[in-house]
């Protein structure tokens, strides 16, 4: 049985529309237009224990309404999901006591108080045992390097030692399943990696199952074997991170260096020519073009050295987003 | 008991975070000051000029006014105004996502507040007492003084239901947090409760129909049975219209929860 199930999920979303300028504002008093927007539009996807699945697609795609959704905030419109065999609207308690959600915008922890209040009152929250506390708390200061900052008031934590301690409240009763939307929005690469070792490791020690979502495309690429896009409230792709770039680009880029100066007017005849910088070059070339565009380019060309890419994984799900994008 | 333990850990957290801001906890207990010492020297004032207002003589109104104190600090102070801001800025997420029910951690909360508003109460009345010597009415009925109690505390609950289903209508009038709905109902409830003026002196037909509302429970009623001015049954019949209140809004505002809540879109943060 999966631990994460979703069948043709449907949630919309009913956004008061008003109309522009003072005369609309005053007519929206008495008679308001409603739009239904379909944040989500019939998913299905599921997910198997221990896995950890990136959740990717441009803003508005319906990804934390997803998220809201398995983790029980939501009310799906229609569809089937099952949590741990749960379905998470009902909110039970066993359920909850198995989950987290983290979100990267949003805090938890009391913003007057020292986290370890926060700390203290999940632990009777979760009614967790005096005993695992302890051990779950040692655990996750050494880890995420706690120890100098749970006893100083929230406000005067920075940014990223907020996320931490926000990571360590949503863990402390060891959930099973997790959710984290955006978990390292706003930290530096130093944090970010910090992070993302973290969430590895939690994965692997716990297998514990966990869908994460990010803008950031690096800490997919190093965490997730396994990655869903989404766009406009429909899935797109399923599959191993590696077959996006297979299923999506059809070109792949040639990066050359030349010893003597040549015409670049030249390259156009192979493939459509990126950047010329003496002595580099930038070719991309459609993907059944690239073996006689290269044997032609040592052929023809005083070539030093030749290389064959793909397309950077940003730059393919830049190109799924706007291609999507432009679709409408 | 375990299960108890979470709310305990709530209040002691409200408690907690009223002693941060020294700034705002001078301010919350000034302004309370102001309250009981304005209500108390108007009257005082008003009472020179006269013997009797209504059927209240000095001392009965004196006593009104700074036992609505204590009304004020048992029912009145309420975490429940957060509500809708919960509501409409998302902060309801944490509760939801968490095996405890909300409303339970709200109350939780609310008695944190309401004894650490007590205790205040109990301190400033004691130095208040000792320098100006106010006329009060000592009540030495037992009758009268555990059913003052008892309503108080039913008076407590109904209060809380009665909030909270205000704070509700954020799932679909979450504009500024809430506060403009929150707003109307302070100033209404301000009056109805009887936390101005008591509400016999009204209009026979005024009083008539306002001592059915609910709001009529959180001063006035209780202040009413505590100076003696109730007959047996007419306690025994404020009290049905209590129990029914409670009963009711009860029942309206799990309703309008789980309507809520398939309205909830958890905005926000």
């Amino acid at each position: 049985m999966p631990a994460i199930e979703a069948i043709d999920l449907k949630r919309c979303y009913r956004v008061h529309k008003k109309e522009k300028g003072v005369l609309g504002s005053i007519q929206s008093l008495f008679q308001r237009k409603y739009k239904v927007v379909k944040a989500v539009a019939g998913v299905s996807f599921a997910i198997n224990k221990g896995e950890l699945v990136g959740f990717i697609g441009p803003n508005g795609a319906g990804k934390t309404t997803v998220l809201k959704c398995l983790s029980g905030l939501l009310c799906p419109d229609a569809g089937k999901i099952e949590v741990l065999g749960f379905n998470p609207w009902q909110r039970r308690p066993e359920f909850l006591k198995q989950i987290s959600l983290v979100m990267g915008q949003k805090n938890q922890l009391w913003w007057d108080l020292p986290p370890m209040e926060t700390f203290l009152l999940n632990k009777e929250i979760y009614e967790i045992p005096d005993r695992d506390f302890d051990e779950t708390l040692d655990a996750l200061i050494e880890l995420l390097e706690l120890k100098e900052i749970v006893d100083v008031q929230v406000r005067k934590l920075s940014l990223g030692q907020r996320m931490k301690c926000e990571l360590a409240a949503c863990l402390l009763h060891s959930p099973r399943v997790l959710f984290l939307d955006e978990p390292t929005i706003g930290l530096d690469v130093v944090m970010q990696k910090k992070i993302r070792d973290f969430i590895r490791r939690y994965n692997q020690e716990y297998q514990a199952t966990i869908l994460l979502t990010s803008h950031n495309m690096s800490d997919v690429k190093k965490l997730c074997q396994r990655v869903i896009i989404i766009d406009k409230g429909q899935l797109i792709f399923d599959g191993p991170f590696q077959e996006i770039t297979q299923r999506f680009v059809d070109e792949k880029i040639i990066k050359l260096v030349f010893s003597q100066k040549i015409d670049p007017k030249k390259l156009h005849q192979l493939g459509q020519l990126r950047k010329y910088n003496f002595p580099q070059a930038i070719l991309t070339v459609k993907k059944g073009e690239v073996k006689n565009a290269a044997a032609s380019l040592l052929k023809n060309f005083p070539v030093e050295d030749l290389d064959i890419e793909e397309p950077p994984i940003e730059t393919v799900v830049r190109k799924i987003f706007t291609n999507k994008a432009s679709d409408e | 008991m375990n299960s108890l333990r979470k709310y305990f850990c709530l209040a002691s957290l409200a408690w907690e975070s009223l002693f941060i801001y020294r700034l705002n906890f001078f301010i919350w207990r000034l302004r309370a000051v102001i309250n009981h010492l304005g209500g108390y020297f108007f009257w005082l004032a008003v009472y020179r000029f006269n013997q009797q207002i209504a059927d209240y003589d000095a001392q009965m109104m004196l006593t009104y006014v700074l036992l609505s104190s204590f009304l004020y600090s048992l029912v009145l102070i309420s975490r429940t105004a957060q509500v809708s801001g919960d509501i409409a800025q998302g902060g309801l997420n944490q509760y939801l996502l968490k095996p405890m029910g909300y409303f339970q951690a709200v109350f939780s909360l609310d008695l944190g507040d309401k004894a650490a508003g007590l205790l205040f109460l109990l301190l400033e009345m004691t130095v208040f007492f000792l320098v100006l010597k106010p006329p009060f009415f000592w009540q030495t009925n037992s009758f009268y003084l555990i059913s003052f109690l008892l309503v108080s505390f039913l008076g407590m609950f109904v209060y809380f239901y009665l909030s909270l289903l205000i704070g509700l209508t954020a799932f679909w009038y979450p504009e500024h947090g809430g506060w403009p709905v929150r707003f109307l109902f302070q100033v209404v409830n301000q009056f109805l409760s009887g936390g101005l003026i008591p509400l016999d002196i009204l209009p026979v037909p005024v009083f008539g129909c306002l001592r059915f509302l609910p709001s009529a429970y959180f001063v006035f009623f209780p202040l009413q049975v505590y100076l003696g001015r109730l007959s047996l049954a007419e306690v025994l019949g404020g009290l049905a219209v209590l129990i029914f209140w409670l009963w009711f809004l009860r029942i309206v505002v799990r309703l309008v929860w789980d309507k809520g809540l398939k309205n909830y879109t958890a905005a926000g943060r």
